[in-house]
């Protein structure tokens, strides 16, 4: 029930605020991919690249651009799991939740930033028809990859502070 | 065959990876391509729905300049209503049939009022959404404007939401004259400020000159001739030096359009 709620909430937070943000034109936070980087390490693995995929359809929906959230969400759970088992050291839990209270701020830090990363490549990359200039699109990918970054990282240390 | 089960037992999420990217990549190309995927757009009704309830509440904070541009417009009604009023007092009892035509013209289209629930400015194809669709008689191919001018045109429809492709889209493209000469060429959008679009295919021996007015041609089904678009800012060559390529200020602010009407055809 936990998860499903916190899918919802990431959801509703990217399609009802996250869209709206363009700041300078440029840069515009996508913060949907959170719910693949939260994903327990012993989620079955088809369910939870099914449950991406739906959330990107979703995504789609609202902002117009049919198939380019999904591809990434998707592309995004594929790599989830191999990398979480890459970073966490090796007598881990098994239902390791990641988040900077288990993984510890450099393995946690690294881990969103390669997420995020292979989301905002793939984003942007099937979205380079809607851009005229391709320089629009690097500075466009790159400020959103750097604000997403920045974003996540802090709504983190919320949560963990919290937690202490 | 039992080899062939175990790799697919251990290959099954590459498979499905496979899979969800393939049907990812279909979305993409079939709503690139043709008028078919209403559903994975924000014309569907779910979220139109959602959409709308968001409008609603958004459209207090920006009562404040709703009502100031009612107000301008109100002013500019005023003034024009007084001036008509000079004209016809000086005109004999037969007002001048051009004047006639045109009146007739506005007052023969029949006109649907509707909120904009959906909008982007910033993409290269940018999309509207409305709160009207096929139950309330609005189809595709069906102009829509606002108060100052042209908005675009209705591409796909639901039940009471339709997709509209706003001159803000590389796919749009409205026939346009030059009101006074006549000549024409169509209107598109390369990107950049959405206050700024351009006119092409205007033949060099045409006679323009900054401030002139654009109004829609009537070449299409879409508009009626005669409605306004905006006025020329700057008069430059195109890419081939063939014609001239004005550009063009759009008279209607797309970022801030909220109210919009659909010309759903002649009475």
């Amino acid at each position: 029930m936990g998860r499903i709620r916190q899918v919802l909430l990431v959801l509703a937070l990217q399609v009802l605020v996250l869209d709206y943000i363009h700041l300078w034109g440029y840069a515009t936070p996508l913060l949907g991919v959170l719910l693949v980087v939260y994903t327990p390490l012993d989620e079955n693995r088809i369910v939870s690249m099914s449950i991406s995929f739906l959330a990107g359809v979703v995504m789609d929906m609202f902002a117009n651009t049919p198939g380019v959230g999904a591809a990434a969400m998707t592309l995004a759970s594929f790599i989830q799991h191999p990398l979480l088992v890459m970073m966490l050291p090796k007598d881990s839990d098994e239902g390791i939740v990641p988040s900077l209270h288990t993984m510890g701020t450099p393995s946690y830090f690294a881990y969103m930033a390669i997420m995020l990363g292979v989301y905002h490549a793939a984003y942007f990359a099937l979205e380079v028809f809607s851009f005229v200039r391709i320089t629009d699109l690097l500075v466009s990918m790159c400020s959103s990859y750097a604000l997403s970054l920045v974003l996540a990282m802090s709504f983190e240390s919320l949560r963990f502070m919290k937690k202490c | 065959m039992r080899v062939i089960f175990d790799w697919i037992d251990r290959n099954l999420h590459t498979l499905t990876f496979v899979l969800l990217e393939c049907v990812s990549f279909v979305l993409l190309f079939q709503f690139n391509s043709y008028h078919g995927s209403l559903w994975f757009t924000s014309a569907n009704s779910v979220v139109s729905t959602i959409r709308g309830w968001e409008a609603e509440a958004i459209s207090y904070v920006h009562l404040g300049t709703e009502n100031r541009i009612l107000t301008e417009r109100n002013v500019i009604l005023q003034m024009q209503l007084s001036r008509l009023r000079e004209q016809l007092k000086e005109a004999t009892r037969d007002s001048s049939l051009t004047e006639r035509l045109m009146a007739e013209r506005l007052d023969s289209l029949r006109m649907l009022d509707a909120r904009v629930i959906g909008n982007s400015i910033t993409k290269r194809d940018n999309f509207i959404t409305i709160d009207r669709g096929s139950r309330d008689g609005v189809r595709p191919e069906m102009g829509v404007v606002t108060g100052t001018g042209v908005v675009g045109i209705v591409s796909q429809v639901s039940g009471h939401s339709a997709l509209v492709i706003p001159v803000l889209n590389s796919k749009c493209r409205i026939s346009c004259r030059l009101r006074g000469s006549g000549y024409f060429g169509y209107l598109h959008w390369d990107g950049g400020s959405p206050l700024i679009a351009l006119l092409n295919d205007i033949p060099r021996h045409a006679v323009l000159k900054k401030g002139d007015a654009v109004e829609t041609s009537g070449y299409s089904s879409s508009f009626p001739e005669g409605i306004f678009v905006g006025r020329i800012l700057q008069v430059r060559n195109s890419s081939d030096g063939q014609s001239y390529e004005p550009v063009i200020v759009l008279s209607a602010d797309l970022a801030k359009v909220r109210n919009v009407s659909v010309i759903l055809g002649k009475r």
